[in-house]
């Protein structure tokens, strides 16, 4: 799989490798020659320029679609295409080989008609939908760190940077180009979106002779599309847009996008009700054909079924429930990135979230700064504060907690006693970070600040009632409870530690991180947002497990799930996951709601796991070591403070700190699916009942039911009946249980509920041909001095009519399992469009344009006939909903 | 009702009817027997074939459930 991603990779390349390799090649000096440029950057004239010359830094294929692409997707669809097909046979059979005086293209318009409201329909609430995103997706962007000439460093937006330009790259940085690393420290990029190499790659900043045709194999490039793990890094862009690598091969690669069960279902559906129609019409052609003898009429007739078996409208109802949920979450300022989310969100069960910035405000706190002893000692915030302020690689809150605590003397004025030497940038493995100084006579000093338990580990010294003593496992003890006390009061804690005189030749690595003289503490508070229990709470009412997936220490997240509400079943420890095989694992996670100390692969791991077990897993997240987890779960949502890689990876971001909006993002899933599964079952279960009321009529009876005109019409206004129900409201119990894909209920409420209304469009059949029409007519169809005509064309309307009510009534049935019109109503559109089209259904046999259509107003007695009918289905129909219920537990 | 000359149309539509509500009122018993621990699918043909005998044998079996609980 590795090996074709990178040849697809390598010959999509191909035009800008050249560039990017002779580039790999040459020395600082050479290539800031080559760009005209120096390490101070181009000012903001000469930027500007450059982007007038190259285009923003953007790719074509991630730029909104235009209208006209737009307008002809939504003309596309498997329905459409089977509409067009049989539009074509229609004006050769009705309009190009028949007489001048006989044409009549009123087939083709009404089929036309049913075409162009189903595309147009789906056009209009896409744009809706892309026109909220896009005015959201402005409030969020990604930004990169750029030196601009006298201006020094700046924040800009990625799109606005230009070849030539010197950008900064940190731990969580999305690479915004292709750039050349001029000079980096511990760097470790994720190529994975490029490769499908998993496993992050070191990249250097020396030149590179060696001889290859594909630039991502070379170290000292950095690629559009991948991202920082780990360490710092100064790059020069080299190429930006379409002209990367990642832009080249848009069109080669394929978005990382799985497609979801519910996409898969929709699709598989669709195609069900294709063969479905395509197996009926054969069917209904040839019975008709053999029975009736006019091989003509009966073509029309089945070509006319043909149009009503092919479920036209359900592109329309799929994404317009879709975008009407994305346009009522973005209402509430969550952006949608893929509209399937919303799905999914609906779907979703269990929902695991990272701790900080997501539960929590996200606004750290220092709170105090203590020796070993736990006493308050201003050296500690001295040493930590030098450590934050030169530290250049991942911007860490904590980082600015401390750089706002001592923003006074005698802290700042620190900054011109000491010049920084190096540092050996954060990661997650060390989970520590340390910088070298140097003070105005000299001296060098290494201070190091982490995770306590992982600071212990490099600490063979410690400050020990004010002498420096070897750490012995006594005060080890002594250590561990102070930091758990702490933890308990749920803060965060860090331990600093240094270290005098580190011998200088060469470059700091990893390795000078040994030996050192643990000093003290840092404790943190990061208290919980205000919305975060009320949430928690809400989405458990919602049949949403929320479960905690940190970083932290294990008492610091217990006091926190202690304050949002959370209750701590069972905890976990990143090290007791370590141990478990996945069997083990499979079975723990389903009793466990927190789990610390983890480290981003254990997040992934347990979300994956998760997600074996049958959950529908949400995944939130605002950290670089929250986006593998949010690349293995069903949805991820982010928050627009989030770094880029976490925004990047979302399919939802919130931009307000609100986290109630969950709990709407829940509902809107639901309703959408609900809306969505409603039409699918309508569809599919009245389509399943018309097979039989169209073959017992074509065996049974001597004349077509419907003529296929009639047919056309009733099958357009159905259509504009069923336009309302993306507006159409759900029970509340059916939007408390979370919602999945699941395709054999639609096998099963198709096979049970079908035939309802084939029962009563035989009763139709048999009074109108054994009651009605003879009474009126005056005689048995076939009798001598019987009209056949006004025989048929009776029977026609009465069926046309029965057929609307009971049609338009299903979608009253089918929505909710309670009793429909009483115990539940549809939305206000959905009773006045299914409301109008009954009303015009019934009155087009009174009318000229009925008589057009070959039909013939009905006596009175025919609707006591019509209520009674209806009233009966509707019996059975509730008969038939409850023992569904009974038998499968839910009704949609 | 008024037949003549349409037997066969006759027949054809009302054993169609019959046959489909024969075929919906039989989840009657069989849902019944189902929810007794029985198996759907032969109580539901049980019950196509002989309705007036499983409607009252599935009223009168014991709950199975009820038995291993």
């Amino acid at each position: 799989m590795k090996r074709k991603i990178i040849q697809t990779v390598s010959s999509a390349v191909s035009p800008v490798a050249e560039k990017l390799i002779r580039a790999s090649r040459m020395e600082t000096d050479e290539l800031l020659k080559e760009y005209n440029t120096t390490l101070n950057g181009y000012n903001e004239e000469t930027a500007a320029e450059l982007r007038d010359k190259y285009g923003k830094n953007e790719i074509s294929r991630e730029k909104p679609e235009s209208v006209y692409k737009r307008l002809i997707d939504a003309f596309i669809n498997p329905f459409t295409v089977v509409l067009f097909v049989l539009t074509a046979i229609s004006f050769f059979t009705d309009v190009v080989i028949v007489a001048p005086g006989e044409k009549d293209p009123s087939t083709v318009i009404i089929i036309c008609t049913m075409v162009i409201i189903s595309a147009l329909l789906r056009f209009i609430q896409e744009t809706r939908s892309n026109n909220s995103a896009e005015k959201l997706k402005t409030m969020v962007t990604t930004t990169v760190t750029v030196t601009r000439g006298e201006e020094g460093r700046k924040e800009v937006p990625s799109a606005d940077i230009v070849p030539g330009d010197i950008i900064f790259l940190t731990a969580g940085d999305m690479v915004p180009a292709d750039v050349r690393i001029i000079s980096c420290k511990d760097l470790f990029v994720s190529q994975s979106s490029l490769t499908g190499e998993s496993e992050p790659v070191e990249k250097f900043s020396y030149a590179i002779a060696q001889e290859t045709k594909n630039p991502l194999d070379l170290p000292n490039l950095a690629f559009m599309g991948s991202n920082v793990v780990s360490g710092s890094a100064v790059c020069i862009v080299l190429a930006t847009g379409d002209f990367t690598c990642f832009g080249s091969m848009a069109k080669a690669i394929s978005d990382n996008q799985v497609t979801t069960s519910f996409e898969k279902g929709i699709n598989s559906v669709s195609w069900v009700l294709i063969r479905f129609m395509m197996c009926m019409v054969p069917v209904v052609f040839f019975i008709n054909g053999f029975t009736k003898g006019d091989w003509f009429q009966a073509f029309l007739f089945a070509l006319s079924v043909a149009v009503g078996l092919t479920p036209e409208m359900l592109p329309m109802i799929v994404t317009t429930n879709l975008a009407k949920g994305a346009v009522a979450m973005a209402n509430k300022k969550t952006i949608v990135k893929h509209l399937n989310s919303i799905q999914n969100f609906g779907a979703m069960d269990v929902l695991c979230t990272d701790k900080t910035g997501t539960i929590t405000q996200d606004h750290i706190v220092l709170e105090r700064y203590l020796d070993i002893h736990g006493n308050e000692d201003e050296r500690i915030l001295r040493h930590a504060f030098l450590n934050s302020y030169y530290q250049t690689g991942l911007k860490n809150l904590m980082d600015v907690a401390i750089i706002n605590h001592a923003k006074t003397e005698p802290y700042r004025s620190l900054r011109e006693k000491y010049t920084k030497v190096d540092e050996i940038p954060f990661d997650f493995n060390r989970r520590r970070m340390s910088v070298v100084i140097r003070d105005q006579d000299g001296k060098t000093q290494l201070i190091t600040k982490g995770a306590v338990e992982e600071m212990l580990s490099i600490c063979t010294y410690t400050e020990y009632n004010g002498t420096v003593v070897e750490l012995s496992d006594d005060i080890r003890k002594e250590i561990i409870s102070t930091v758990a006390e702490l933890s308990n009061q749920g803060m965060r804690v860090l331990a600093v530690a240094q270290k005098n005189n580190p011998p200088v030749e060469g470059v700091f690595s990893v390795k000078d991180e040994s030996d050192m003289v643990l000093i003290g503490y840092l404790a943190f508070l990061d208290p919980p947002k205000d919305t975060a229990a009320a949430a928690i709470m809400a989405l458990n009412d919602y049949g949403v497990a929320v479960k905690v997936l940190t970083g932290d220490s294990d008492a610091v997240a217990k006091c926190i799930c202690r304050q949002v509400g959370l209750k701590v079943d069972n905890m976990l420890l990143g090290s007791e996951i370590e141990e478990m095989n996945d069997e083990k694992l499979a079975v723990v996670v389903e009793k466990t709601n927190l789990f610390a100390k983890l480290t981003p692969q254990q997040k992934a791991r347990i979300v994956r796991t998760l997600r074996s077990n049958g959950h529908i897993v949400g995944f939130m997240g605002d950290g670089i070591n929250d986006a593998a987890a949010m690349h293995e779960a069903d949805v991820a949502i982010s928050v627009d403070t989030a770094v880029d890689v976490a925004k990047d990876s979302a399919d939802i971001i919130l931009l307000e700190k609100d986290l109630t909006v969950l709990e709407q993002g829940v509902i809107e899933g639901r309703r959408t699916f609900g809306n969505i599964i409603k039409y699918i079952k309508m569809t599919t279960s009245s389509n399943f009942g018309n097979m039989f009321s169209v073959v017992t009529a074509s065996a049974f009876l001597p004349f077509l039911p419907m003529q296929p005109i009639q047919i056309l019409f009733l099958n357009l206004i159905y259509d504009i009946s069923c336009i309302a129900i993306p507006w159409d409201n759900m029970d509340e119990d059916y939007l408390k249980i979370p919602r999945k894909w699941d395709a054999s209920s639609i096998g099963s409420f198709m096979i049970w509920l079908g035939p309802t209304s084939s029962v009563f469009d035989i009763t139709t059949y048999i009074i109108m041909f054994f009651v009605i029409c003879p009474v009126i007519t005056g005689g048995a169809y076939g009798s001598k001095g019987i009209n056949s005509a006004s025989f048929i064309s009776l029977f026609n309307s009465g069926w046309f009519v029965e057929s609307l009510w009971s049609q338009t009534l299903v979608i009253h049935m089918i929505r909710t399992p309670r009793i429909p019109f009483i115990q539940s109503r549809a939305s206000i559109p959905v009773l006045l469009s299914t409301s109008a089209v009954i009303a015009v259904g019934t009155v087009t046999p009174y009318t000229p344009f009925g008589r057009v259509l070959g039909m013939a107003a009905m006596p009175a007695i025919y609707f006591s006939w019509l209520l009674a009918m209806i009233l009966c289905y509707m019996l059975l129909a509730t008969f038939m909903k409850t023992m569904y219920r009974r038998r499968y537990g839910e009704l949609l | 009702m008024i037949i003549g000359p349409n037997f066969y149309t006759a027949v054809g539509l009302l054993g169609t009817l019959a046959f489909m509500l024969l075929g919906l009122f039989s989840t009657y018993p069989a849902v019944r027997a189902y929810e007794k621990g029985r198996n759907f699918a032969k109580w539901y043909i049980f019950s196509f074939f002989l309705f007036p005998i499983a409607l009252v044998a599935s009223i009168v079996i014991n709950d199975k459930k009820e038995m291993l609980s």
